[in-house]
């Protein structure tokens, strides 16, 4: 076996030779660009070993295995020299063993390299605390690459037998976890992608090791398989491939078939139309000047309502705005969208008319996604670009204006409340606010609409009426460095509309904290003794919590606040963080609580079935309705442990 | 079947058991039946020559000796034991030269020796090395490099060099200049004859089988037509012509009334009608006793008998 | 009739692998027809063509021109066909057609598909499909252009595609260049692709089909290079003479790359404010907000700008980052935000400083000054004590007289850390374990001491020898850079200067430091300091309830710390936040902490707080007297939350 191992290996030497030249490259890019002393071990696992998935990661690895996986078998058939291994005197297995464990080692060497070299980088920074090395961790994710690699080596033999086939077969794979994702919020184990999320106790890395044994044992049922075809498959000389009559008729049936149900299954699919779910209900479209609007029938009056308005606040708008060349915009008004009362794109405009009831609010958010089109078209799509730093503005610019234009008061008043409340209790900072994606991974994402609108109030008291729409352009104008970090892109861009920062800043967090001071702190209690249990009877997780009034020094005996109010259902929200592998967006599911009665008095209790928690470890963020009417303030998110059988 | 096989010459091998025995082997691709009840048997000692057209099933019939395709039905038996039993020993005694030498290019002859030699418990490298002197191979260039007649030689010293109970050469001299053949025979006839091995010789080129093989099996459509030593199969089949000026339908050479002969073959060939009649194996009659004036006798060689045989089937 | 005979046989080649093509197609089209209506944030249907543009549609123009060109071209059958009676191009062309053909199929029975399925809510006129497939047919042109080319390259083209996607890559991700410029990303851009009716982008028309007219016509004149021959040599695998030629391409073409790789050099940031006071040389701008604060800020300009113009003069530094300070009112005293990626940047509240306090400021200023002269490296290098310790000593005694209550206090507090933990004397090897476990300020007072000693014992030009050795020069970033700055090693450059062993002088430091207890001032000052060590537990409730909690126990001292505690003005405070798996976190904000009397017997901490089981915490127990300007850390530990 050992010579067969050592023919692979000097068979798959080009491979060898290219993934090691990709490794030279990467090092030769690091050595010249940094020093070898500065990481610590946190720089050097950055990314791959955060919590949750790295896809990009996975994917580079899932090329490796499948190129190497490749190479092994289909040359060796296509020139015939199979048939000069075929008549040693040597099992069938074992060559096809000894391919497999050759393409393993070399990949496995190419790991031990790397994962080596970067050991000998970090051994030498022992000054720094950050020098610490964390041998446990290495060592984990050095084998789990190896087993990953592995498992992807037993897909890549398989999908080389049905050749360039095998390729779209992988695709299709990928993307019904991408349906799995969008339909279920994850893909659970069955996701390649998810056997390598990772998640801690402590230091210590913690494994999906229910995700690894599937997936091990699928991988060598696969290998079997495809022991079973490479050895029922002729060498390429024998022209063995001309298939029987009758099995070529049944491709030609199968593939016919196949053809014509696919085919119908499409356009069932289409016959059920997009954007109305409700069949049998006619689309009307009415247009204005700059408008052009199609809606279900049964929404008659408020489209009236809407058309009616539509362009005096448009032209409102554009007036704000400072635009003089208005688009034509197609407003799809038949959409269903649990996520988003409104989008836009471009020159086209999507609203659900079911998220809200009164008619005011929908022509409020069509104000509100208008804003957006004249944002794209005035910043010449530079706002896209540079949309973790903006996020907040673009949202908060868009509620500024819709409020001004649509005014409810009522309502601009308790989401200004709200995020007054979060900024004073959960440290919002500016530097938070553009950083989208680390902001949307500590607080409610949602925050970025209200503290966005009174941002934008503070920059228009501070630089006059047109700031925040100069700064839309700014954002275009043609000589604007690219790729620059958040703070500096808004540094630079408020230096361009002649506007500061800081005195910007200044007043938004003024304006807050006087708001924040004249709030009812009784509406707004706080969560403490939160506890985690596990349900014996059905699984569930409980997650309990009782109520106090907010003290900004939390002294061991909370007041107690009185939660009658608060017995309304659907009062209490929990999220649970999804653990999406990042190749689709996914959905957090949220749960509603209730007012439970136990020996430690009134508590708030949320039952999370099994099925949503992601794994042991999991992200979570409680919350309420402070005022009936009002949306939900949620808490910053938390990091939640499930407790094992003994400890709940 | 011309069963030509009690013939006394090449009795004496033949008491031992057969080194290889094919019995009633079916295979076929697809919808292409390859092999329709192939039997025939190899003593020790022997040079058996394999002859038959392209495509009359002999590559197929020595992959299924190698293990290398499974058969649909049939028996195979190698040294006495089925093939299945233990492939592996079974394969450790055999020299097998493929038909067309699917060598990997990247290997050298230094290299193939020691990634093959492991395999043979017999493995001789002094040989090996001999070999490949004698046949002027260059020891480090790449395979890849090699001619159609450098890797035949380079395949039949792999073979060699296990110093294997059975030699099996598939067509080994395809794409040979004459010298390199000749050549090649000459070694594999010295070889087998130092060794005492038994060579199975498959080939479609007669004057291969004429200068080295003992006995010879004529496979044709995936099943045995003759199998047997050489000169009885010549000696039984002979051929007449008449003019045609003087050829009335149904004339024979003459009445062979009392002895059972086939006609193999007859036809009109340059202006006179020529017909070839097989003879029973044991009344071989001397070719100058032709009964009808106007008939002369055509004499024949190898190929035309062979011709002769896989026409008529 | 040739033309005819040729697609003939490629249609029997090749019709049963193209239905199966066609299947999978058809069945990815399914899933993302299904995908997109489930999709949260889709607005058309015709997105999935976009989609699919961007990743079906390059595998399958691999497998057609895999099918098609490589197959023929590697097996050489090729020979065969050319020796045929027919023009030496046509088999060539009608190949390029039909594979063309096949993919424009496809994708235009897409686009039909996602028109139909859109043209319920939206308004698909002929105009906007034209304009969709057009977009649609020109991208497509340009992949089978780039696959035909790069099928004719027999071995090259693996290397040749992986080439293709680095340059992509660069191109996508590299934040300088913009992509509207480029015809093939303008084409398929996010929101122009679906969303744009109106305006034909002739640009990005004009550009693709520009770029897949090079791509084709390259393919056709490598068939006709030296009659084909490159073709025939390309076709044979890889000989080691290539794969050489090969490597030194990749080398090549690597350092090209590295070489063209520039910063994005940005225009200094400028305060736009009128409420600012600015000085030029040294270029330093003070932002004060309103008008009753300009005093404070002129004070400041003056004293920042005398600082910075004897350090530069007695370091000999060639230049100066800008320097710009921001007023924040509503911060704490001591809360600043720093950065120095555009000069150095601070944003501070000033307003209740005392000297002490602009003492800490000024400080940090001239760190970031320091620091950016070594490319922001000294940070993190062993004589970081060095730049924190010079920063202060030259902010106290640089150039300006030493005010004794500032030593008084700095000598108290270092003091205090050798006293608590004698190991921090070792300035080389211990200084980042120092700085987190008593937190910067009373790390940089211990190595403010130490450059108090050089500068009694060995004289003022010994401690501005030791800030020219590592703080003057740029510090390379390169690999070559670190083997350099290691040999000869920090601890031995200083040794040089010293002109004495280190351990000799960390002991003479140490002793000399000891001394300074009895004076009167630094006395006054130890007895503001509690003699308390903390520890800390944590614990998860029968309820599942986690409680931080911590308590103070007197500890004994060398020095002569307060023991009554009853006596004492200040308080305890406990801090505590999340940290990740790998102590990346040096700073502890205010966020979260719990204020109490400093008592010893019963815990002074209890706190519910919001951790579970596998998480990390850093947690420090901190006094805050009146008379120390920042607290001092007792204690500070890390937690695994059980």
């Amino acid at each position: 076996m050992i010579r067969l191992i050592a023919k692979e290996i000097r068979q798959l030497q080009p491979i060898a030779y290219l993934w090691f030249a990709i490794l030279v490259f990467g090092y030769g890019i690091q050595f010249f660009t940094e020093r070898v002393d500065e990481n610590t071990f946190g720089d050097w696992c950055e990314g791959y070993c955060d919590y949750s998935a790295n896809t990009a990661v996975a994917v580079f690895i899932i090329l490796l295995a499948l190129v190497t996986a490749y190479s092994l078998f289909p040359r060796e058939h296509d020139e015939s020299t199979i048939d000069l291994l075929r008549a040693l005197p040597v099992s069938r297995k074992s060559i096809f063993i000894a391919k497999v464990f050759a393409a393993w080692l070399i990949l496995v060497g190419f790991n031990f390299v790397s994962y080596g070299l970067d050991v000998l980088l970090l051994a030498s920074n022992p000054e720094s605390m950050g020098g610490k090395f964390y041998p446990q961790v290495w060592l984990t994710l050095l084998l789990r690459d190896c087993l990953f690699i592995f498992i992807v080596l037993s897909h890549g033999v398989l999908l080389s037998w049905f050749r360039t086939l095998g390729l779209i077969i992988y695709f299709i794979y990928l993307l019904l976890l991408v349906l799995a994702e969008s339909y279920l919020g994850t893909s659970g184990d069955w996701s390649v992608f998810a056997l390598l999320a990772n998640e801690y106790r402590g230091s210590t890395l913690l494994v999906n090791t229910q995700g690894l044994l599937i997936h091990t044992v699928v991988a060598f049922g696969l290998l079997l398989l495809a022991y079973r075809l490479w050895d029922k498959t002729e060498s390429g000389n024998t022209n063995s491939r001309s298939v029987s009559r009758s099995l070529r008729f049944v491709q030609v049936v199968i593939g016919v078939f196949g053809v014509l149900s696919l085919s119908g299954a499409m356009l069932y699919q289409i016959e059920k139309g997009t954007g109305s779910d409700s069949p049998g209900v006619t689309v009307k479209v009415v247009a204005t000047e700059h408008y052009r609007f199609a809606y279900n029938v049964s929404k008659e009056d408020v489209v009236d309502y809407l058309v009616l308005h539509a362009e005096d606040d448009l032209a409102e708008l554009a007036e704000l705005m400072g635009v003089d060349e208005l688009p034509r915009i197609r407003v799809d008004l038949t959409a269903q969208s649990e996520h988003a009362a409104g989008l836009a794109k471009w020159k086209k405009i999507q609203i659900d008319l079911d998220s809200f009831e009164d008619d005011i609010s929908q022509r409020r958010v069509l104000v509100h996604e208008a804003a957006h089109v004249l944002q794209a078209i005035e910043s010449n799509r530079s706002l896209a670009e540079n949309y973790p730093a903006v996020k907040f503005f673009i949202e908060g610019m868009a509620q500024h204006l819709s409020f001004d234009v649509v005014p409810e008061t009522l309502r601009r008043e308790s989401n200004w409340t709200l995020a007054s409340v979060a900024m004073a209790r959960q440290g919002i900072s500016f530097g938070d606010m553009i950083d989208a994606q680390g902001f949307a991974q500590s607080y409610d994402a949602d925050l970025h609409y209200s503290l966005g609108d009174m941002w934008v109030e503070a920059l228009v008291k501070t630089c006059g009426s047109l700031a925040s729409s100069d700064f839309v352009r700014a954002t275009g104008r043609e000589d604007a460095p690219r790729g620059l970090p958040a703070a500096l892109f808004w540094r630079d861009t408020m230096r361009a509309i002649d506007c500061d920062l800081d005195t910007v800043n200044v007043a938004w967090r003024g304006s807050l904290e006087s708001r924040y001071q004249q709030i009812d702190e009784s509406t707004f209690p706080v969560f403490t003794q939160i506890s985690t249990q596990v349900v014996e009877s059905t699984g569930q997780l409980k997650i309990s919590a009782s109520l106090a009034a907010f003290d900004s020094a939390p002294s061991t005996a909370a007041a107690s606040v009185d939660v009658a109010g608060y017995a309304t259902p659907g009062r209490f929200s929990i999220r649970i963080g999804n653990a999406s592998t990042q190749i689709a967006a996914g959905t957090d599911a949220v749960f509603r609580g209730k007012l439970v009665q136990d020996q430690s008095g009134e508590r708030v209790e949320f039952l999370i079935p099994a099925g949503a928690l992601p794994s042991t470890r999991f992200r979570y963020q409680m919350g309420y309705l402070p005022t009936v009417g009002s949306r939900y303030y949620y808490e910053s998110w938390r990091r939640g442990t499930v407790p094992s059988a003994s400890e709940s | 079947m011309i069963g030509l096989s009690d013939n006394p010459s090449v009795v004496q091998s033949q008491s031992a058991s057969p080194v290889l025995r094919l019995n009633e082997v079916q295979k076929s691709f697809g919808t292409l039946k390859v092999l329709d009840g192939l039997s025939l048997d190899v003593y020790p000692g022997e040079v058996f020559g394999f002859l038959g057209r392209n495509g009359a099933g002999k590559s197929t019939a020595i992959r299924l000796l190698m293990g290398i395709t499974q058969a649909d039905a049939g028996q195979i038996s190698l040294f006495g034991q089925p093939l299945k039993s233990d492939l592996i020993r079974i394969r450790q005694k055999i020299g097998y030269v493929a038909q067309d030498q699917n060598m990997y290019p990247w290997m050298t002859p230094t290299v193939l020796s020691k990634f093959v030699r492991g395999f043979y418990p017999t493995w001789d490298e002094k040989r090996y090395q001999q070999l490949l002197a004698d046949f002027q191979l260059p020891l480090k260039r790449r395979i890849g490099t090699f001619s159609g007649g450098m890797k035949a030689k380079l395949a039949l010293t792999l073979a060699l060099s296990s110093r294997p109970q059975l030699l099996i050469l598939d067509e080994p001299t395809a794409g040979m200049d004459p010298v390199a053949r000749r050549e090649f025979l000459d070694l594999v006839r010295e070889q087998t004859m130092n060794d005492g091995a038994t060579t199975f010789f498959s080939t479609h080129l007669i004057d291969e089988i004429e200068a080295i093989a003992d006995r010879i099996a004529i496979v044709e459509s995936g099943k045995t037509v003759y199998d047997g030593a050489l000169d009885p199969l010549r000696e039984s089949i002979k051929s007449w012509s008449v003019p045609m000026s003087h050829f009335t339908p149904g004339d024979m050479p003459g009445e062979f009334v009392n002895r059972s002969l086939k006609i193999l073959k007859q036809g009109e060939r340059q202006g006179r009608w020529v017909v070839t009649l097989q003879f029973e194996q044991n009344t071989l009659i001397p070719n100058d006793r032709v009964l009808n004036e106007q008939w002369q006798h055509e004499p024949m060689s190898l190929e035309d008998v062979f011709i002769a045989v896989v026409a008529n089937n | 009739m040739a033309a005819i005979a040729l697609l003939a046989k490629d249609v029997r080649e090749h019709w049963l692998p193209v239905v199966f093509l066609t299947l999978g197609c058809l069945a990815v089209f399914l899933l993302l027809l299904v995908q997109n209506k489930q999709a949260a944030y889709s607005m058309s249907t015709l997105e999935i063509v976009r989609y699919a543009l961007l990743y079906l549609m390059p595998v399958v123009a691999l497998i057609v021109g895999n099918r098609l060109i490589v197959g023929e071209y590697l097996s050489g059958t090729r020979l065969f066909v050319e020796a045929l009676p027919l023009g030496q191009n046509l088999p060539l062309v009608l190949k390029y057609l039909l594979g063309y053909a096949l993919l424009s199929g496809l994708t235009l029975a897409l686009i039909f598909l996602a028109a139909k399925s859109a043209s319920v809510a939206d308004e698909i006129t002929l105009n906007y499909l034209v304009l969709i497939s057009s977009k649609s047919l020109v991208m497509l042109w340009l992949y089978w252009s780039i696959v035909f080319c790069f099928s004719l390259c027999g071995y090259l083209r693996v290397l040749l595609y992986l080439v293709l996607l680095l340059i992509v890559g660069a191109l996508l991700f590299f934040p300088g260049i913009d992509a509207d410029r480029i015809p093939p990303f303008a084409l398929i851009d996010q929101q122009l692709f679906v969303f744009e009716r109106d305006v034909i982008p002739w640009f990005a028309i004009i550009g693709t089909s520009l770029l897949a007219i090079v791509f084709s016509a390259a393919g056709f004149i490598l068939t006709r290079i030296g009659e084909g021959s490159v073709l025939e040599r390309l076709s044979k695998p890889m000989t080691r003479r290539d794969f050489v030629a090969v490597s030194v391409l990749l080398v090549a073409g690597f350092s090209v790359w590295s070489t063209v790789v520039e910063n994005t050099e940005v225009a200094p940031i400028q305060f736009s404010s009128e409420s600012v006071v600015r000085n030029n040389d040294p270029e330093v701008s003070i932002l004060y907000l309103s008008d009753i604060h300009k005093q404070s800020a002129d004070k400041m300009l003056r004293r920042l700008s005398n600082s910075l113009v004897a350090l530069q003069a007695s370091l000999g530094l060639q230049s100066l980052p800008s320097i710009k300070i921001a007023l924040t009112p509503d911060r704490e005293k001591h809360d600043m935000e720093y950065m120095t990626s555009a000069g150095v940047f601070i944003s501070s509240n000033w307003l209740e400083h005392d000297s002490y306090d602009d003492a800490i400021l000024d400080s940090v200023i001239m760190h970031g000054v320091l620091s950016a002269q070594t490319n922001g490296r000294a940070m993190l290098e062993p004589y970081h004590w060095v730049l924190d310790g010079f920063t202060r000593w030259w902010v106290e005694q640089g150039n300006v007289e030493l005010d004794l209550q500032h030593q008084a206090e700095l000598f108290a507090r270092a003091l205090w850390v050798l006293d608590t933990d004698p190991e921090a004397q070792q300035l080389v090897s211990r200084w980042q374990i120092t700085a987190d476990k008593f937190s910067y300020p009373s790390a940089e007072a211990l190595a403010w001491s130490a450059m108090n000693y050089i500068e009694l014992t060995y004289g003022r030009d010994i401690v501005f020898a030791l800030a020219s050795e590592f703080l003057s020069k740029p510090v390379g970033n390169t690999l070559l850079a670190t083997l350099r700055d290691r040999s000869p090693s920090a601890q031995a450059r200083m040794e040089k200067i010293l002109s004495k062993g280190m351990d000799e002088f960390l002991l003479e430091w140490v002793d000399w430091l000891s001394a300074q207890k009895n004076d009167p001032m630094v006395l006054s000052y130890l007895r503001q300091i509690p003699a308390l060590a903390g520890q800390v537990s944590s614990e998860i409730d029968e309820n599942g309830v986690h409680r931080l909690s911590a308590s103070y126990t007197p500890r004994d001292s060398n020095l002569d710390l307060n023991t009554d505690l009853s006596a004492m003005s200040g308080q305890c405070t406990l801090k505590h936040d999340y940290i990740g798996p790998f102590d990346m976190e040096f700073e502890l904000s205010d966020d979260y902490e719990d204020t109490s009397f400093c008592q010893v017997l019963l815990p002074a901490h209890s706190v519910e707080s919001f951790y579970s089981s596998g998480d990390r915490a850093i947690v420090a127990l901190e006094y805050e007297g009146e008379l120390f300007h920042q607290p001092l850390r007792i204690h500070s530990e890390r937690l695994d939350i059980q």
